[in-house]
């Protein structure tokens, strides 16, 4: 009954982090920090994946990543395709991930960014749409800077729930 | 018994790999067929649906202050607004007069040359409700849709000049491409002697690159470009650019142009849907 009313609560928490993360990439931001947009999707996944992986991984970053694609313009399968690849690494490996000491986590979240923002870039170049390698750099950085703030912050608001039942 | 606590200390996601091949093959279709052709208008339409709502969200502040502005203006703000307009109008009224029978005259032109006359009534006026997609292209959403009568290939100008064109209608919304993105070509004709070019966007929104101009093309600093109405998609007679300038290189068998957007592409909210049909 207890594990329950966590699970609701969980999908309640995860609901309100999806719609939060969706007025973050849609809210205009100044032209000098344009390109340090950090891919808000893609750190709420990795962190709801890690905390929570029943509720949250493959079909959900699937979901997700289709709504940045709409809403960034960009080809429909583009962002799905690549946060698809980058949970089912962080699923397979949450167990692992959850005792990491912040530093290496941060670490690890740097790899993943690289890996995703290499698969965007990837699809650009494949699809013909041309674009500055800096717009590619911009979230990296900016990315693997606000994780370890976004990890202690949230990371409070999360009971850790296991996997099994 | 290694097995059995194994099984314990690592459960699993319920089948994570089936889910994953699965939805990499659906990522993989949508990709290809988002890229060949517009099978899937319809999954972008529905998830542009669910998006909707959160990007009046986020547009709200802007309303908001609109409408402060509009309702709690002073009392002598307004009325110098006022005079402003009054004296604007007249200005106008004065233009149009003589508009009037310069039309007039066109049309007589018109019917000596045997050329069919056509003048867009049909307009409505949308917001852009998003800007920052994808720093890289030039992509905007408005606030008007298929329900408001928007189009594929619609065409956008402001109170100065042209603007888009529609890419893509959604039921709410629409999203639209600017002059100035790199992937986007606008016929045009010199206003001063009927001279055609195109103007493509190079991703800036102070200037358009006119290529392949002759070198011994007529063709000034400050000549104004107009739409064309060549290519079939925007009516002609739009003002589009301004020629700023010209780079003569006698090796080359072309000079490089580039002229500056008339219609201000990142500062405008406001914007008039042309409707050609």
């Amino acid at each position: 009954m207890p594990s329950e009313i966590k699970n609701n609560q969980n999908k309640i928490i995860a609901f309100s982090a999806t719609l939060i993360c969706m007025i973050l990439i849609l809210i205009p931001t100044p032209d000098l920090l344009k390109i340090y947009k950090p891919d808000w999707s893609l750190l709420l996944l990795i962190f709801l994946t890690i905390y929570i992986p029943k509720e949250f991984n493959l079909g959900m970053a699937f979901f997700v990543g289709l709504l940045v694609d709409v809403s960034k313009g960009s080809l429909l399968g583009q962002h799905a395709l690549a946060s698809l690849l980058i949970i089912f690494l962080v699923t397979k490996f949450h167990l692992q991930l959850r005792i990491f000491p912040l530093l290496q986590l941060t670490a690890t979240v740097f790899f993943l960014i690289i890996i995703y923002q290499f698969i965007l870039f990837w699809i650009n170049g494949v699809s013909g749409i041309s674009s500055s390698f800096s717009s590619y750099l911009g979230p990296i950085i900016s990315g693997t800077i606000l994780w370890p703030i976004i990890a202690k912050l949230f990371g409070r608001l999360f009971i850790f729930t296991t996997t099994k039942k | 018994m290694v097995v059995e606590s194994d099984k314990h200390r690592r459960p699993r996601i319920p089948a994570l790999n089936i889910k994953f091949i699965l939805l990499l093959c659906l990522s993989f279709f949508l990709l290809f067929s988002d890229q060949k052709n517009n099978y899937i208008s319809l999954i972008r339409n529905s998830v542009a649906i669910a998006i909707h709502p959160i990007q009046s969200l986020v547009d709200f502040p802007q309303r908001f202050d609109n409408w402060m502005n509009t309702n709690l203006a002073s009392r002598e703000e307004l009325i110098s607004e006022n005079k402003k307009l009054y004296a604007e109008q007249l200005q106008k009224e004065l233009a149009l007069q003589r508009l009037a029978s310069l039309e007039q005259e066109n049309i007589r032109l018109r019917e000596i040359l045997n050329a069919s006359l056509s003048i867009n009534n049909s307009f409505q006026i949308a917001r852009i409700i998003s800007t920052n997609t994808n720093p890289f292209r030039h992509l905007v959403v408005i606030n008007k849709g298929e329900q408001d009568g928007a189009y594929d290939g619609q065409v956008l100008v402001d109170s100065n000049g042209v603007i888009g064109q529609i890419l893509q209608t959604n039921f709410l919304s629409a999203k639209v491409i600017l002059i100035s993105d790199t992937d986007h070509a606008i016929p045009v004709e010199i206003n001063r002697n009927g001279f055609r070019a195109i103007a493509q966007g190079n991703g800036s929104f102070e200037s358009l690159n006119i290529p392949f101009i002759p070198n011994n093309a007529d063709i000034k600093i400050g000549d104004l470009l107009m739409t064309s109405g060549l290519g079939g998609k925007f009516p002609n007679g739009y003002p589009v650019a301004i020629v700023d300038s010209i780079l003569l290189n006698p090796t080359q068998q072309f000079a490089d142009v580039t002229a500056k957007p008339i219609a201000s592409l990142n500062q405008v909210r406001e914007v008039i849907l042309i409707d050609s049909n």
